[in-house]
């Protein structure tokens, strides 16, 4: 924590000092620090900050803006921490080229914001003159802006900042709108804006404790439903402190669960929890797997989204059955790379749509691990890995963790696929485990991978490898299976894949691995899901309406 | 299971308006669909087929017909030594274009290439040529089919212009002329579909191969190859519709009984593709599925021409054929349907090479429409 701590306060102070020296002439410098300020002084136990997600950013800046806003950039990396970014984003500082690339894509938002176009519509007011500063009018923006981007009201000291910076921009630039704009870029390089900061204050029912005020609860709720900042009427419930109330919290979740925009929050999830972030780097040879390109990849990733959403939010199902399903949704390309026939059905040149499918009773393709997302994911380049795609298995699926290998193996019989000893990536495992300190690891990770090798690296079905047959049986604790289907039921059936289940979703709610001292919620929530069901929404539910949801220690001598 | 053998699962309801033609044409019939990946002329250059020599590049060709219209050589080189490359300026661009002569006037090189005289093509003179015997003769002019020894093969179109460099190549070095008009223009035509049926592939017995004329277009893989098992549905146009029955032997297929074959095409390169007397030989690999074989039949050797005239200026400056020169060359060497009026032969003996590669073809269901 005290890494932490000082990592962030070096960020807070890089912001205030390049906001000082290059950001803008007529800026004021004294905003940005004393934001730094206010924000480090908010860190406190229980309570998390974290760094806004591209998509969240993205999201954000469209649900205030508009969505034509264009956001160029890419933002740093955040690293995975506890099997999820949203935890490794509560990890992070900022570098200065990463300062840099908020600093460029801010001013490039506050120019579409004030230009012509979109101020009419942007902007609630008309300044006295063009030519000049006008406080009102820039008070009426800047306060009702900044209310939406830093998901509370401003202070007054916040907001007389933000003017101060707006009329300086306007004298020194002879226009009311360059004002705005400057004002604008600063508040979105703040760190109120890029970092969800969490405040509390005194719990008027439980004398000496603190609590999530409402704008803290708000944003935890929005991020986690509809993966943005919270909506006016969510702030609005904050603000009258109807969050505060076991009635006025279930009717805003039940609210956001309502919403379509409930998808997103799902999507960021899983998204989060199946590590698609990794498609980013994905590579396949070309010349092997000629039908894996980045379309594919892109679409494969939605195909899984697809999946999971319509199972778990459209038809409300059992989040086990994600691991046998036979329903799916694919585009003629992943078609062609699934080898099934699948037709548009629309002129050439139309962009390839999505259309529903069933596999058939028998077909072995059958749940998500069987998705390109999964099996292409979790390979090398140029050949399938079992030992991977068991790994990814057993620490992303079931919350186990797997020791990565030691630093002195010899990968080499497992590499050779050419080896006419070792056809198969069964065979080839099999004598690279007869190593003594390979063998442990391999029995973890390979049965279950094995019974996957009837897809290859970029997920096309084969049941031969240099030409010998595959032999897909596999086992996962007491159960036996010969295929992939059957490991999707052995998943479908293990107690740790929905405990995980749990685990992920809490820790990306809290944005915070759960304590020792939060097991018992933990245990709650797990007897809660199976009684659902093991439904989705209703876990969420219970996870957003539990008061440990939004617990705080106070500070320590508070 | 898998692949282009399907299960009725997929054509009841992936496909629910479609029919399949994988598997589902007879209850013993299997059927293996394909879309065409390379459609060339069958070439089948080796040392010594063209003994006259390779026919001249384009500057040269240009110096000889600009003499044979009555330009001085310091004109002629003054305009040749304009071409670079085809990156003329419009003044040398528009005198070559307009070199023919009618009454002394310039004519479209183009549109009228009868009006510059003939630079006379060396022809392909050597004794192999991928074809069929189309006409049953066996005669001076005829070739000798270097993979099946069939002797009259008639592959005049090879005659013409085999002796040209963008002309030149092999079963396994595609020549360029084709593979460039193929390669850009198969992304904006309808693709075409090969589907075979027998009763068993792995034995000898009669065959039928379909050939159509897809609504959809191909896709590109990562290579930038064809994208192997995509699903393309039949033109329901019947002209666009092509059955040509056949045997199969020891696993190559022939067909026995020539058949007009009829496909549409891009209009840059076969606006149709009308090929009489069409015969073909046709194997599928068993290692990756793919079909290759030759087609070959023939054709209105005008419907040739105009694969160069099309693209006039660039087709001759930067792929090499000269436009009037060849035709002049198709039209000396056509051999077939002479015109009843003139008694000049409107239609040229050919060869192409064909090769596909695994994809879904489904027709579209008459009953369920």
């Amino acid at each position: 924590m005290k890494i932490i701590k000082k990592r962030f306060r070096s960020t807070t102070s890089l912001i205030a000092g390049l906001i000082a020296c290059g950001a803008a002439a007529v800026a004021t410098g004294p905003s940005a620090v004393d934001a730094a300020t206010e924000a480090v002084a908010q860190e406190s136990n229980g309570v998390v900050i974290r760094r806004l997600s591209q998509e969240q950013y993205e999201t954000i800046i469209a649900d205030v803006f508009g969505p034509g806003m264009k956001i160029g950039g890419r933002f740093e990396p955040v690293p995975r921490e506890e099997g999820l970014l949203a935890v490794g984003a509560a990890r992070v500082g900022l570098t200065t080229a990463g300062f840099e690339q908020y600093d460029a894509i801010a001013r490039t938002i506050a120019a579409q914001v004030v230009d012509p176009t979109h101020r009419k519509v942007l902007i609630p007011c008309k300044p006295a003159a063009a030519n000049g500063p006008d406080d009102a009018c820039a008070k009426q923006f800047l306060a009702s802006a900044g209310r939406l981007l830093y998901r509370r009201p401003l202070t007054d000291r916040e907001i007389n900042l933000q003017v101060k910076a707006a009329n300086q921009g306007a004298t020194a630039l002879k226009d009311f709108y360059a004002g705005i704009e400057s004002s604008l870029a600063l508040m979105l390089v703040a760190p109120q804006f890029l970092y969800r900061q969490e405040r509390m204050e005194a719990d008027p029912d439980n004398a000496g404790q603190m609590r999530l005020n409402g704008y803290a609860k708000a944003s935890r709720l929005s991020f986690l439903f509809w993966n943005t900042a919270p909506d006016p009427q969510l702030l609005s419930a904050a603000e009258s402190g109807e969050l505060h109330t076991a009635k006025g919290l279930t009717a805003q979740v039940e609210r956001l669960m309502a919403s379509p925009r409930m998808e997103a929050g799902v999507r960021a999830f899983f998204t989060d929890m199946l590590g698609f972030d990794k498609f980013g780097t994905l590579a396949k040879d070309g010349s092997i797997y000629p039908k894996f390109t980045t379309h594919v990849s892109e679409d494969a990733q939605e195909q899984t989204l697809r999946t999971i959403t319509n199972l778990l939010l459209v038809n409300r199902g059992d989040y086990r059955d994600l691991f046998t399903t036979r329903k799916t949704f694919l585009t003629p390309l992943l078609a062609s790379v699934y080898g099934v026939p699948l037709l548009q059905n629309k002129p050439n040149g139309y962009p390839e749509s999505w259309h529903a499918q069933e596999y058939p009773a028998g077909d072995p393709r059958a749940g998500i691990l069987t998705h390109i997302s999964f099996v292409s994911l979790h390979s090398h380049p140029g050949r399938t890995s079992p030992t991977i795609r068991g790994k990814a298995m057993r620490e992303m699926i079931m919350c186990q963790r797997v020791p990565d290998p030691p630093g002195n193996v010899n990968f080499t019989v497992v590499q050779d696929t050419t080896n006419p000893l070792y056809k198969t990536a069964r065979e080839r495992l099999t004598a690279h485990a007869t190593e003594a300190m390979c063998t442990g690891c391999h029995k973890i990770t390979d049965p279950l991978g094995l019974s996957l090798e009837n897809f290859d690296s970029a997920g096309s079905y084969r049941t031969k490898e240099n030409g010998a047959a595959l032999d897909t049986s596999g086992t996962l604790n007491a159960a036996t299976f010969k295929d992939a289907a059957g490991l999707g039921q052995a998943m479908h059936d293990s107690p740790a894949v929905s405990q995980c289940l749990v685990r992920r979703l809490s820790t990306f709610a809290l944005g915070r691995q759960t304590a020792p001292t939060e097991s018992d919620w933990v245990k709650a929530l797990n007897d809660g899901f199976a009684a659902d069901k093991y439904r989705l929404p209703d876990l969420m539910k219970r996870i957003a309406t539990s008061p440990e949801f939004f617990r705080v220690k106070a500070r320590p001598g508070a | 299971m898998f692949g282009r053998n399907l299960s009725s699962f997929w054509a009841a309801t992936a496909l629910a308006a479609c029919a399949l033609t994988s598997g589902r044409a007879a209850l013993a019939a299997e059927t293996k669909s394909f879309v065409v990946s390379w459609f060339l002329q069958a070439a089948n250059s080796y040392d010594g087929d063209c003994p006259d020599g390779i026919n001249p590049l384009p500057e040269d060709m240009f110096r000889i017909e600009l003499r044979s219209i009555g330009l001085p050589d310091n004109q002629i080189e003054e305009i040749v030594g304009g071409v670079n490359g085809g990156d003329a300026t419009p003044e040398v661009e528009d005198t070559l274009v307009n070199r023919g002569r009618h009454n002394g006037k310039p004519m479209n090189a183009y549109t009228y290439p009868e009006t510059v005289p003939d630079v006379g093509f060396h022809e392909v003179k050597g004794k192999y040529a991928y074809g069929f015997n189309l006409d049953g003769k066996e005669t001076a002019t005829n070739y000798e089919d270097p993979d099946t020894h069939e002797k009259g093969v008639d592959n005049q179109y090879w005659r013409a212009l085999g002796c040209n460099i963008n002309h030149r190549g092999t079963r396994t070095e595609r020549p360029a002329e084709w593979s460039l008009h193929w390669e850009l223009n198969r992304n904006s035509m309808p693709a075409w579909l090969i589907s075979v049926t027998a009763d068993d592939f792995t034995k000898d017995g009669d065959v039928t191969v379909n050939l159509y004329k897809a609504l959809e277009r191909v896709s590109r893989d990562a290579n930038g190859y064809v994208r192997a098992d995509s699903t393309f549905r039949i033109d329901p146009d019947p002209r666009w519709q092509n059955t040509l029955h056949g045997k199969i032997k020891d696993g190559a297929i022939s067909i026995t009984q020539p058949h007009e074959v009829h496909l549409s095409g891009d209009p840059y390169m076969l606006t149709d593709l009308d090929m009489t007397k069409a015969q073909a030989r046709l194997k599928i690999n068993a290692d990756d599925g793919t079909i290759e074989g030759v087609l070959g039949g023939y054709i209105p050797w005008r419907r040739v021409l105009f694969i160069y005239g099309s693209s006039g200026w660039n087709s001759e400056t930067m792929l090499g054929t000269d436009i009037p020169g060849a035709y002049h060359a198709l039209k000396r060497h056509a051999d077939a349907y002479p015109d009843p009026k003139t008694g000049m032969n409107t239609a040229i003996s050919t060869a192409f090479r064909i090769v596909g590669i695994p994809a879904y073809v489904v027709r579209m269901d008459a009953k369920a429409e």
